[in-house]
């Protein structure tokens, strides 16, 4: 008779060994387990809850592969991607350029807890998660080799990490730090439980279903089969959270206080503008932060209260971010459009813009008057002034514009000085970020940076756009090509 | 209402659906006091539980009822549809509501028996 999987699993998980040939700091060097004063002993209790065996796993597996190939095989005999509205299908581009290489760097970080996790139990369950993140990068590129018989940007799947495409760099520097760069213990505080338990959510589920609701079946079906994965592998913060409470709950509060803005600021980068302007108006479900209320404002704040730890310092802030931080990036991707490897809808139509004031009551005062302005500009047939002439100063913590973090008042400068050089930042909480641990952020050199010091040639946007390796057949314009703005003309006339 | 009361019943127990709506091995939600209750049956019985993943909120109705495995879409975690009590992960169950059928309707407690969150 076989036995259950209770009846085994704690031997298979706890297989370990006795060190004999080395000491234990060269086979499991601080510098990427974490482990720094935590007894031997703490680790002991780190317990998964969701559990799974290899056989469990296959079968399942197995199963949701066939399922997301029939439908995507489904969907493309039935032409669904040429009928996709195509404000919704910028959304798709800007997801797996930006999304597909973070899930290969995920397979970087779960193979370090594979090796390098300061209990079996986690090192058995990193293979898993190594396993998972394998699987999500190749589901990306199949997902876009299928479609790239239709538009050349989802070669970006593959091609934007490898490129110097700032938005890309900005999301490259997040995961460098926190997934590549980081020890076991950090990655699973900022990854798996802040990135992955708390905000892929709003990726992989608010998204996939406004993209069900765009009649986008394969893609959101693609999001919500990678989305099943995560509550195995992003579970590895919680055990992880449970002994540093114990033992460091310091270093516990200030991993997840920087990776949660972090993650807000990447977020409003990626899914604000996704949900709240390229979703057409009769299919989104919520807004941004309606869904970042209900998805990740909530279950944070319960995290917070069941382990002990406190609000981070800029709470009030971040609810102030919320309401404002996307809004702006948006408005700077699309003004900076030829910078992108999509084409962003303005998503200011009036019947938009009566939404966007319905569920942000300050949009109007913040964003409403640019957008009039450019809107004045389309009109006037002077597009030459909707257009950028130089790159926008850049937060030296999270690579995002200067000013795109608040409400368009906050824009008092936040400067830090680190051994001679000035730092500056999106924002006093990015300041904040930096403070802590210069040195951890002090080499690098933003965009701008780059551009300044003559690393960019020639020194100018073309020059800028061709080192970000963008080229005319995905370089980004209006997704509809400015004709939204001719309902404004008559009004602008009289 | 497809309802009438002829045995009253305590006031906490609302009518949600015609006693033959489901079949076996379905299930359904049902809205009671803004709250979603999941009704499904199960082996001719009927069983209610707080419509919602204790895991992350995602609304069961949308995950799959095999057997007596009833599965949250968004992460998988699964639960025995009969008692509610987690399958993986084990530390997790679900909020059950009490049943009664009458008049040929079956009507559901609106209070949940406490249980664990996880």
């Amino acid at each position: 008779m076989l036995l259950n999987r209770d009846d085994w699993y704690d031997i298979s998980r706890d297989l370990d060994w006795t060190l004999s040939y080395v000491d234990e700091e060269v086979a499991f060097p601080q510098c990427w387990t974490g482990k720094r004063a935590i007894p031997d002993e703490a680790w002991q209790a780190w317990d998964e809850p969701f559990r799974v065996s290899y056989r469990d796993y296959v079968r399942v597996q197995r199963e949701k592969e066939s399922g997301v190939k029939a439908v995507g095989d489904a969907m493309l005999r039935a032409g669904v991607y040429q009928k996709l509205d195509p404000a919704h299908v910028a959304a798709a581009h800007l997801h797996m350029g930006t999304t597909c290489m973070v899930e290969y760097m995920a397979v970087t970080m779960q193979s370090r807890f594979c090796r390098f996790a300061p209990t079996p139990r986690w090192r058995n369950l990193g293979v898993f998660g190594m396993l998972d993140e394998t699987r999500h990068t190749q589901l990306d590129l199949r997902f876009s080799h299928d479609l790239l018989r239709f538009d050349p940007r989802f070669d970006w799947a593959q091609k934007a990490f490898h490129t110097n495409e700032w938005g890309v760099l900005a999301v490259k520097n997040f995961f460098d730090d926190i997934m590549l760069s980081s020890d076991c213990v950090e990655a699973a505080l900022a990854t798996s439980l802040t990135v992955e338990h708390g905000f892929t959510n709003i990726q992989f589920v608010a998204l996939a279903a406004d993209a069900m609701a765009a009649g986008d079946v394969n893609w959101s079906n693609l999001l919500s089969s990678i989305q099943t994965d995560e509550a195995r592998h992003a579970q590895q913060g919680f055990p992880t959270l449970q002994v540093l409470m114990e033992h460091d709950p310091q270093r516990a509060q200030q991993a997840i206080d920087v990776a949660f803005w972090r993650s807000t600021r990447l977020f409003q980068t990626l899914t604000g503008p996704a949900m709240d302007y390229y979703t057409p108006l009769d299919q989104r479900k919520m807004s941004f932060k309606e869904f970042m209320l209900e998805w990740v404002v909530n279950h944070h704040e319960r995290i917070l209260a069941d382990y002990g730890l406190s609000k981070p310092w800029y709470w009030d802030k971040f609810l102030h971010s919320l309401e404002n931080g996307h809004h702006a990036m948006h408005l700077g991707l699309w003004f900076w459009r030829p910078t992108l490897f999509w084409k962003p809808n303005a998503g200011v139509s009036k019947a938009e813009r009566e939404w966007l004031n319905e569920k942000y009551p300050t949009w109007e005062e913040n964003w409403g008057g640019y957008w009039d302005q450019i809107i004045a500009n389309i009109n006037a047939g002077r597009m030459d002034l909707t257009l950028p002439e130089t790159l926008p100063a850049l937060c030296n913590v999270t690579q995002l514009p200067l000013g795109s973090a608040m409400s368009r008042h906050d824009l008092e400068p936040a400067v830090s000085v680190y051994e001679g050089r000035t730092y500056q930042f999106d924002s006093d909480i990015s300041k904040w970020c930096f403070d802590l641990d210069p040195a951890r952020y002090a080499g690098h050199m933003n965009v701008v940076d780059r551009f300044i010091a003559g690393q960019i040639q020639p020194m100018s946007l073309a020059g800028g756009l061709e080192w970000m390796g963008l080229t005319p057949d995905v370089m980004g314009d209006d997704a509809y090509g400015y004709r939204w703005a001719a309902e404004y003309a008559p009004a602008m006339a009289d | 209402m497809f309802c009438s009361v002829a045995e009253p019943l305590p006031e906490q127990f609302v009518a949600v659906a015609a006693e033959d709506e489901l079949w076996d091995g379905e299930m359904a939600s049902y809205e009671i006091d803004g709250s979603e209750v999941l009704l499904l049956r199960l082996d001719g019985e009927y069983r209610a539980y707080n419509g919602e993943c204790p895991h992350q909120s995602t609304p069961l109705v949308e995950g799959e009822l095999d057997g007596y495995t009833l599965t949250c879409r968004t992460h998988e975690w699964s639960f025995d549809a009969r008692t509610g009590a987690g399958l993986n992960p084990a530390m997790a169950r679900l909020r059950r509501h009490e049943v009664r059928l009458s008049d040929g309707c079956v009507w559901v407690s609106r209070s949940e028996e406490r249980g664990i969150r996880s």
